[in-house]
């Protein structure tokens, strides 16, 4: 008798924790304990079979991915799944403080990865290492700069930033509804340098010049939006995006290119990390191993739908090899002006958080530039 | 047992009832309840937290970017309420009382089968159609016409809602008058009515709740609506959805994007009642 | 008789369906006229017509002298009432009977003071602020009679406006029908089934059938003498008996029938065939012992059953011949012996009998 209330008290609770965890918006996909099953929170489409393929194949293992758009919807995901939930992450670098912050990381030993073949550059890339210590892995980078469309400019008409508020472009600016990118590219057009570490009247300087864009704007776009924009003529220019955006586009037959603007442009870089607790951490360090290799970088880089530049030279290399024309769109030819021209020159800043305001701060300022 | 039959009698109806409330309990109120709770949680590190903070709603409710959306998403809702009621109407008048009857049961079909299709897909549809190297603007040149900007605006906005709202309001119409008694117009006919004063002075009051209920659910879905501010006007300016999904994005929000949801149910309650009061009018004063 | 409705050879066909065929009628200012028969006999099509409800497909209608036969149904002038009498639900009782009033563009005071002039004319004073849904079906048909009267109409069309009410109030509603046809002095036209309503209140009464007119004439002139097998069946004279003229007897033919040698008040020459009808009432069954008059028939069955309607009964009789009789008389008390089975002797007064003239 004592026995079956008990049992069904247990039940009674069980079925309450599963409400409050189905309510409770946490992810927990049924095999995330499975021993060949790889759990990555990553961008969507980084489980591209493309991608991917090879990796499972060899491990004999399954890649499962769950997508995130945007930093602050990743943490949030992080923060509410149950530890053990995810093996892997890869996260943008600006982003990743914020997870070692959280103790969300581990730490990685530089010796397993191939940071030597890394552009000098980036072997010892700053948002990647903790006093001295390595918790994340460079997979691809690339740059945000003013994409254009061009049947409607010609490159020199959109050297400058300032192109977005010529009448030209009224109602033709479009925006990646991401405050981080796209706030970057007009504090970079108000002289600010680097454009996410700026003071109290700066950054009300930024305000302003942000919404005095609102005459000229076309619309706040999702990714998917953003394609279709620039591709059907919605949108003629759009800030802070980049070759991720137009590349493809413009393999595909758009008339859409991206430039960096005198002003100077953002790099957005993309890291594995090891999430901490894992108990696939040796799967983990072989997924990353995998992505870092020369395969696997040049693999990255083409994907149809998502062209990218990457760290590693070996990478640049094989690329070359393997598919030259490829190798030629990407400027990621060693023996010719290539993306590394631009980071040499200094033109392009590191996207960062707000440093010197809260987040919230800027979230604000996007969300009343887009209700203006 | 004569006395147990009028019991049994009132018994049944309220024990068919139980599964639907049970339904309600389940999938509107007890979700609801939890809106609300939520309101006053707060988010630490991405994380939500039981607590009782009033200052989610100070926040919401006095922010400019929320009373902007909301009176904005109000207008577009009205707007597109108006809207499809003078579009659906005639249509629902021709379907219901001009057709015959195996014409009116295609076109009920014709109109039900909307409902259920995918109205995401419809929007894509219409972005492709409207925007400036689409399908619209193409025929435009090829018949020497100059361009249109026809994708990110008011236009475009509702044309989209009206893909949402036209077919379910134009067949609460069409139900509305084939539910009211036909005789009515002809003997407002034979007592010396013109047929813009049948329409005026005896279909539109005869079918009154069917225009409240056709008028609700069309505001209701124009205000909650999503996909249409979001892809046919590129969220500019933002609706309540929106801000809703906004919120949530950037620092996981919930309770503040709880806070305007809430707000929005209690504006479609209003809404609801307003609706109901008036065109019950004829029943309060019995 | 002047015509101050006539209808001219008026049709009406829907697809597969001639509801109305080559109707011509004259129906004269004042006159209280019943358009009666089955149902689907045309008798509401041609009414709807009349009110411009239905467009003809044939023929005119002329009202006054004037062809209103393209004239839009709210410039005609013929107010109805409609079996589901068609009261506005959502108009209290005065702004149901100030309709017309409002539609030609009265003043809101005339309005109202001409609408409660009629609710008291049908006894409904001081109702006027009610919703329909709280009266009773008398009191709902009293507003729809006032609702069609209030524009003061030379005309009242009436389609089966009594037969959704119960007997008690039938009668008394058709009492006032009557009173209100008296002051008023305007045309009624008036379709209904009913046999009894049609006779209780028309001064003529139209017989129809299939779209065809049957019989024209006062009520009695149409039951004492229907022109057919048809009218004398609506008349519930259901009993035809059909034999050859035996001989000829001082305005009586003999007919040779099943039934025998029965005498009929008609002269046609022998050899010929002959239809005749009895009424209900005016057969008569023969007391034990009892022999029929001379020159009377007598016919012979068996009692089916009794039918009593208050103090009238009916009583189905088989003739020995197979025929079916239905006889109607006073209940008198002395109907004991009259089970069913019973052995018993019909008789009528040969001079009764109405001898059809196009069978």
């Amino acid at each position: 008798m004592t026995r079956q209330i008990d049992l069904s008290r247990r039940g009674f609770i069980g079925a309450g924790a599963a409400l409050a965890a189905g309510t409770s918006l946490r992810w927990s996909p049924a095999y995330a304990q499975e021993p060949q099953v790889l759990n990555y929170l990553s961008w969507p489409g980084n489980a591209d079979p493309y991608l991917v393929a090879e990796f499972e194949a060899e491990n004999n293992c399954k890649v499962a991915i769950k997508e995130y758009v945007g930093g602050d919807q990743m943490l949030a995901v992080i923060n509410q799944s149950p530890p053990g939930s995810f093996d892997v992450v890869l996260a943008d670098a600006e982003y990743l403080h914020l997870l070692k912050e959280a103790d969300f990381i581990e730490e990685l030993n530089p010796a397993d990865y191939p940071l030597q073949d890394f552009w000098p550059e980036f072997q010892k890339f700053p948002l990647h290492w903790f006093d001295d210590k390595l918790y994340a892995v460079m997979t691809d980078f690339g740059y945000l700069g003013l994409s254009y469309n061009t049947e409607v400019y010609k490159p020199e008409e959109v050297s400058s930033y300032a192109a977005m508020w010529e009448p030209k472009a009224t109602g033709k600016v479009g925006f990646f509804d991401w405050y981080l990118p796209s706030m970057g590219c007009i504090s970079l057009s108000n002289g600010n340098r680097p454009p996410f570490d700026i003071d109290e009247a700066a950054f009300e300087a930024l305000k302003e010049k942000l919404f005095s864009l609102k005459p000229q704007t076309a619309g706040f776009y999702t990714i998917a939006d953003i394609f279709s924009s620039l591709r059907n003529g919605q949108a003629h220019l759009i800030p802070g995006i980049g070759e991720w955006v137009t590349l493809g586009l413009r393999l595909d037959g758009a008339p859409v290119d991206t430039i960096l603007p005198a002003e100077g442009g953002i790099q957005w870089t993309e890291s594995m990390s090891i999430v901490k607790g894992t108990p696939k951490a040796d799967l983990a360090r072989k997924f990353i191993q995998y992505t870092t290799s020369p395969r696997g970088q040049v693999l990255m880089a083409t994907k149809a739908d998502n062209k990218k530049s990457i760290p590693s030279i070996p990478g640049w290399k094989l690329l070359a090899e393997t598919m030259p024309d490829q190798a030629e769109v990407l400027r990621l030819q060693l023996d010719k002006p290539n993306v590394m021209d631009d980071w040499k020159a200094g033109r392009v800043a590191l996207r960062q958080l707000p440093q010197q305001q809260a987040i919230e701060d800027w979230n604000d300022v996007w969300s009343e530039m887009k209700s203006l | 047992m004569p006395g147990m039959a009028p019991i049994r009698r009132k018994a049944l109806p309220a024990l068919l009832g139980v599964p639907v409330v049970l339904w309600q309990l389940a999938f509107f109120v007890l979700p609801l309840v939890f809106l609300v709770v939520i309101t006053f949680w707060k988010v630490r590190n991405f994380k939500l937290e039981p607590a009782f903070d009033l200052g989610n709603w100070e926040k919401v409710l006095t922010s400019t970017p929320f009373q902007r959306a909301l009176v904005y998403t109000g207008e577009v809702a009205l707007i597109a309420t108006i809207l499809s009621m003078l579009l659906a109407f005639p249509a629902a008048h021709a379907i219901a009382l001009r057709l015959s009857d195996k014409a009116r049961a295609r076109w009920i079909a014709f109109l039900i089968i909307p409902v259920f299709s995918s109205y995401i897909l419809k929007v894509y549809a219409w972005q492709v159609v409207l925007s400036p190297g689409g399908v619209l603007n193409v025929a435009f040149g090829a018949l020497g016409l100059p361009q249109a900007d026809l994708l990110g605006g008011m236009l475009s906005l509702h044309i989209g809602l009206l893909t949402l709202t036209l077919p379910v309001v134009t067949l609460i119409l069409t139900f509305a008058l084939m539910g009211m008694d036909k005789t009515l117009i002809e003997a407002a006919r034979n007592l010396g009515a013109s047929r813009a004063q049948v329409l005026l002075q005896v279909t539109l009051p005869a079918i009154k709740p069917g225009l409240g209920l056709a008028a609700v659910t069309a505001f209701l879905m124009a205000f909650g609506d999503y996909a249409s501010p979001v892809f046919l006007t590129g969220s500019n300016p933002p609706t309540l959805s929106i801000l809703i999904v906004d919120t949530v994005k950037s620092g996981s929000q919930w309770p503040r994007a709880s806070v305007i949801g809430v707000s929005m149910l209690a504006i479609l309650a209003l809404a609801f009642v307003l609706v109901q009061l008036a065109t019950a009018k004829r029943e309060v004063q019995r | 008789m002047t015509a101050y409705v006539r209808l001219e050879a008026l049709e009406m066909r829907y697809p597969g369906h001639h509801a109305v065929k080559d109707l011509s009628l004259d129906i004269a200012a004042g006159e209280f006229i019943a358009l009666m028969g089955p149902s689907g006999c045309g008798k509401s099509t041609t009414l709807r017509m009349i009110a411009g409800l239905e467009q003809p497909t044939g023929g005119r209608i002329l009202i006054g002298g004037e062809d209103m036969t393209q004239v839009p149904p709210d410039q005609r002038g013929t107010p109805m009432v409609w079996q589901s009498l068609a009261l506005f639900p959502f108009l209290t009782v005065e702004d149901n009977v100030a309709f017309p009033l409002k539609m030609r563009g009265d003043s809101p005071a005339f309005r109202r003071k001409t609408a409660n002039e009629w609710l008291d004319k049908v006894g409904l004073g001081g109702m006027g602020k009610r919703n329909i849904a709280q009266l009773s079906g008398g009191q709902r048909q009293r507003v729809a009679i006032a609702r069609a009267l209030v524009t003061q109409p030379s005309i009242l069309l009436l389609d089966e406006p009594l037969s959704a009410l119960d007997a008690h109030l039938r009668v008394h509603l058709q009492t006032e029908l009557s009173r209100l046809h008296r002051e008023l002095k305007i045309t009624f036209i008036y379709v209904t089934h009913s046999q009894s309503e049609a006779f209780a209140l028309a001064d003529r009464v139209v017989v129809m059938a299939d779209g065809v007119i049957q019989q024209v004439g006062a009520p009695r002139d149409v039951y004492r003498a229907p022109v057919n097998a048809f009218v004398a069946g609506f008349m519930g004279m259901n009993t035809q008996v059909t034999g050859k003229v035996a001989a000829q007897d001082g305005g009586l033919s003999w007919l040779d029938c099943p039934e025998g040698r029965i005498a009929v008040p008609a002269s046609a020459p022998v050899g010929a065939d002959l239809t005749f009808v009895i009424g209900t009432d005016r057969i008569r069954l023969l007391a034990a012992g009892e022999t029929a008059p001379q020159g009377h028939p007598s016919v012979p069955g068996r009692v089916v059953g009794i039918e009593f309607v208050g103090s009238t009964q009916t009583i189905f009789i088989a003739a020995d011949t197979g025929r079916d009789y239905r006889l109607q008389r006073l209940d008198l008390g002395d109907d004991a012996a009259l089970t069913p089975g019973a052995a018993v002797t019909m008789t009528w007064d040969p001079h009764h009998a109405w001898v059809l003239p196009n069978p």
